[in-house]
């Protein structure tokens, strides 16, 4: 399944909540918790997370990973959670209305 | 925003910081994902393999989040830049042919509108300049002085000015100080230095309390008077200078200020008059004020109205009838200037059209021989948007070196221009390329790169690239439109260039008329100048005739004089005063239908001596005394007016009309009419009197020289100071010199407007010898088909000038027809000739049609030495 325009960037912020993750484990993370329906191209992946860098939504620093291998961890900054919390809601309404328009009547 | 200024950042931190970081986070990934699958049970090899597979393409990927930081559009305009100069570089000759095409477009409209924006546009150096009036009095008819009294009532009973000042500028003469010499006294009430905005360099400028009658005689120098007449005396203030007799405490010196007239001196108007005994005496008061914010002037002239009003009920009489007039002080200061500046711009702005189409053409057919490159670049992906971009931007980079060599052309333009024109154009000293002009300069040399460049890009937009790239260099049916639409620009600027012949073929007809005129009088070997015999010496009219009746007489027997004679107003010095005349036994015109005649006195013989013919009746005699009948002359327009068919003499005349005061005069004589105000102007009527009746302290002397006038000058300067040497000789002149600066702004415009048709004749022979060439180049194959067909080189020869005559004939259709239109602009520049002049109009035709034939000769001269034999064998 395809993302939909815009939301691969709330996912992104969603996933690092959780803590700080480099590329890799972000794109894990968002199969594993759609239950593998989403699929992570890296090509929509990498753009993104330089969007979020450029809006101050997240920070980029080089860390050893557990099993000892340089990688780039991404931590949401307090502006990129207050973008979180807002889009969260919006999403929320967005989905309700949606289901509420196509959900069999009764 | 935040956004914009991440990446502002990052384009300055450079690009190999983000790429090398990219590169590494995808390596990073790579490498965790193969240790995930080599977990899994995979080979390291084949782990790494699978790895690469799904992380997709890297190099795409890494350039796709590159693309986040970057300005893309930016980086692109600056690419297709220096494409645009490689370009450049490429074909030399072309791009120099485009540059100097649009420099000399840019720099003739940037000078010119340097000149029109200093002169028209820019607001006068004053404080709230555009809410500054000149305020004066006005019948039906005309606009005249307002009256000393009449200004002070104005003055405190106004409600819509916040200030307002009486001047006038009467010549006074400085003596003690070397020679003698004429100054300009600007007479003022002290509001006057408020409202210009004007300050002391040193000591004061003229307060209240000098307004006041009785005050001490002081003056206020300009700055130009003193730094220039006196030297910059930095001991000035304090020191006395002697006017007319008098002398004045000088109190300060002005700072340099810009004014409408030239000064020299200021001096109390309110100490000069005195309290207002009436308010119906018309001296050359004018007032200056300044509106309140918000105040319109036509509500202000109904407050003066009003007034006027009034006043006429508390104390009636000859003011009767008189309103207010105001104008703004800017258009009083440029009136004469503004059509032609306006009609010199627009010829510039033609001008530059011309160029841009020039450099259209060219471009059109460079992007035709540009064809197959263009489609190849298409082919390899470029979209059409981004060829037409980049088309677009190498245009405006040529536009851009054509307008920076432009504004360097621009630059001596202005400073031959200031040279040359005449200095009464007010401001024009003070011309700059200041940074409004530099922006026009931009913003047209843009423009002209956006015009010129975008229509061959439309055009190249539809060439059908595949079509091209398959035939490679040949070109068929897409170059036939684009044929065309070059056509079309030339029929463009041949109409555009015949517009400006027929222009300046009206101004140079006019200019020829006006230096051929007659002037009325025979004006070779004549000398004039004008004195002034201040009041204090000569107090008494007798002592006033005394001295010039002694000097005619003495200049009359001095060698190489035939004869001299005296007159108060000669050609061409204009109005040096109007009033009010009726006719006796003629029906009595209503109170603001009085007509207006110049009034002049003149010397027994002045009009043998000056040549101008006696056309019924008799001149003045000596006989013709002050105490005897009241007698005039008047010009043939003013018999003409009254006595169209019969003679005027014996008739009688009220000077001042049936409401003014003044003497019933009898006409004794008609004298042909003279050009008063100089060589390019229509007669008014006129009355003379005889010199005898002189109320004035002021005459002109004329000289009629044996030999070259201009070698008697110093004799006649030494004998008007061994009369009396505190004189200074005013307007000393000859008359041929006088008459000739009298055309200088004519001569200045028409020598301008001339100068631009040529421009535009070079710039429209060039285009149509650019398409004509163009078109033979790509006919070659035909040409050669026909002469092998038989036809002969002289037949080839009239084919090819018929197709430029055609288009040129097709110009000059449409030019003739926008001509005949916008000569009505110009109609008051015109003089001589009718505006719609037939025989101008078919003249410029000629001309411009030889010019097509000249520019046409060239290629048609090629196109009939093709050789068949060798252009078939090429296949």
């Amino acid at each position: 399944m395809e993302f939909l325009q815009g939301t691969l960037e709330v996912l992104i912020l969603r996933s690092l909540q959780v803590g700080p993750n480099h590329a890799y484990g972000i794109g894990q993370f968002l199969e594993q918790q759609s239950g593998n329906e989403f699929v992570v191209d890296n090509g929509s992946l990498y753009p993104a997370l330089q969007r979020l860098l450029q809006r101050k939504w997240v920070v980029a620093q080089w860390k050893m990973s557990p099993n000892g291998r340089r990688a780039r961890y991404y931590r949401m900054t307090p502006l990129g959670r207050q973008q979180l919390v807002a889009e969260q809601t919006k999403w929320q309404r967005f989905v309700e209305a949606m289901s509420r328009v196509l959900s069999p009547e009764g | 925003m935040r956004e914009w200024w991440s990446k502002a950042r990052a384009w300055m931190k450079g690009r190999a910081e983000i790429d090398s970081e990219l590169a590494e986070e995808v390596r990073s990934q790579i490498e965790m994902e193969t240790e995930a699958l080599v977990e899994r049970g995979m080979s390291a090899e084949a782990a790494r393999a699978a790895a690469r597979r799904r992380f997709g393409n890297a190099t795409m990927v890494a350039e796709q989040a590159r693309d986040a930081w970057t300005f893309t559009a930016f980086e692109a305009l600056l690419k297709d830049v220096r494409y645009g100069f490689r370009a450049m570089r490429r074909s030399p000759a072309f791009s120099l042919v485009v540059i100097l095409t649009f420099a000399l477009g840019v720099g003739v409209n940037t000078a010119i509108f340097s000149v029109v924006n200093t002169v028209l546009l820019k607001p006068l150096p004053y404080p709230a300049s555009e809410r500054l009036a000149i305020l004066g009095e006005a019948d039906a008819k005309s606009d005249f002085s307002v009256t000393w009294g009449n200004f002070n009532y104005w003055r405190e009973g106004n409600h819509s000015f916040d200030d307002m000042a009486a001047f006038q500028l009467p010549d006074r003469t400085l003596t003690g100080r070397g020679d003698a010499v004429t100054v300009r006294e600007m007479q003022v009430t002290s509001a006057y230095f408020g409202l210009v905005g004007l300050r002391p360099l040193m000591g004061r400028l003229l307060g209240e309390d000098d307004d006041r009658p009785g005050a001490p005689a002081t003056i206020v120098l300009s700055h130009r008077f003193w730094s220039g007449q006196l030297g910059g005396d930095p001991h000035i203030v304090g020191a006395l200078l002697t006017l007319d007799g008098t002398p004045f405490e000088v109190v300060g010196v002005a700072a340099p200020l810009w004014t409408p007239w030239r000064v020299d001196c200021y001096a109390s108007l309110g100490r000069a008059l005195g309290n207002p005994a009436n308010r119906t005496q018309h001296g050359s008061i004018r007032a200056l004020a300044r509106l309140k914010a918000g105040v319109t002037m036509t509500a202000a002239r109904a407050d003066l109205d009003a007034i006027m009003r009034h006043l006429d009920e508390v104390d009636p009489g000859t003011e009767k009838d008189h309103h207010s007039f105001a104008t703004s002080l800017a258009d009083d200061s440029v009136g004469g200037v503004r059509t032609s500046m306006l009609v010199l711009m627009g010829a510039a702005g033609l001008i530059l059209l011309i160029a841009c189409a020039n450099v259209a053409s060219l471009l059109v057919a460079r992007n035709t021989a540009r064809g197959p490159e263009l489609a190849l670049r298409n082919a390899i992906g470029a979209g059409q948007f981004r060829l037409v971009r980049q088309l677009l931007t190498e245009n405006v980079v040529l536009a851009l070196a054509g307008g920076a060599a432009g504004i360097v052309f621009a630059f001596g333009a202005l400073r031959a221009l200031i040279g040359i024109a005449p200095t009464s154009i007010p401001r024009l000293a003070d011309t700059k390329l200041d940074l409004q002009v530099l922006l026009f300069a931009c913003g047209i040399t843009l423009a002209a790169g956006l015009l010129a460049g975008l229509a061959p890009v439309l055009a190249a937009r539809r060439i059908d690239l595949a079509d091209m790239l398959k035939e490679g260099s040949r070109v068929a049916g897409a170059g036939k439109r684009r044929q065309a639409f070059r056509n079309l620009l030339v029929v463009g600027e041949v109409a555009i260039t015949l517009v400006l012949a027929f222009g300046s073929g009206l101004l140079l007809r006019s200019l020829a008329a006006a230096q051929a005129s007659d002037p009325g009088f025979n004006t070779e070997r004549l000398l004039s100048f004008s004195l002034e015999l201040p009041k204090k010496a000569y107090g008494s009219e007798a002592a006033v005739l005394q001295f010039f009746g002694a000097l005619t007489n003495d200049l009359r027997g001095m060698p190489g004089v035939a004869d001299a004679s005296a007159a108060h107003c000669p050609p061409p010095m204009g109005d040096c005063g109007d009033w009010f005349y009726s006719v006796v036994g003629r029906p009595e015109p209503p109170r603001d239908q009085v007509p207006l005649s110049l009034f002049n006195w003149a010397d027994p013989g002045y009009f043998r001596m000056m040549g101008i013919p006696i056309r019924q009746g008799r001149e003045f005699r000596d006989t013709d005394r002050a105490d005897g009948p009241k007698i005039a002359v008047i010009n043939e327009t003013l018999a003409h007016t009254w006595w169209p068919n019969e003679s005027a003499i014996g008739h009688q005349i009220k000077f001042g009309g049936p409401y003014q005061d003044g003497d019933v005069l009898e006409i004794i004589g008609v004298a042909g009419d003279v050009r008063q105000y100089g060589r390019d102007s229509t007669p008014d009527p006129e009355i003379f009197f005889p010199t005898a009746e002189l109320s004035e302290n002021s005459l002109a002397i004329l000289v009629r020289t044996t030999g070259d006038p201009a070698k008697l000058m110093p004799a006649v300067r030494a004998r008007v100071a061994a009369l009396d040497r505190n004189l200074p000789l005013q307007h000393f002149q000859t008359m041929e010199t006088s008459l000739g600066t009298g055309l200088a702004r004519r001569r200045f415009s028409t020598l301008l407007l001339t100068l631009f048709a040529g421009l535009a004749m070079l710039l429209a022979a060039v285009g149509i010898y650019g398409l004509l060439n163009y078109w033979v180049t790509s006919r070659e194959p035909e040409i050669a088909v026909r002469l092998a067909l038989g036809a002969s080189p002289a037949r080839i020869l009239r084919w090819t000038s018929f197709h430029a005559l055609r288009l040129a004939a097709a110009g000059t259709a449409i030019g003739a027809v926008g001509g005949w239109f916008a000569v009505s602009l110009l109609r008051e520049m015109v003089f001589g000739i009718p505006a719609h002049s037939p025989a101008t109009l078919v003249g410029a035709v000629g001309a411009v049609l030889a010019l097509a034939f000249l520019a046409a000769a060239v290629p048609s001269w090629r196109a009939a030495r093709v050789d068949a034999a060798v252009r078939l064998h090429q296949g």
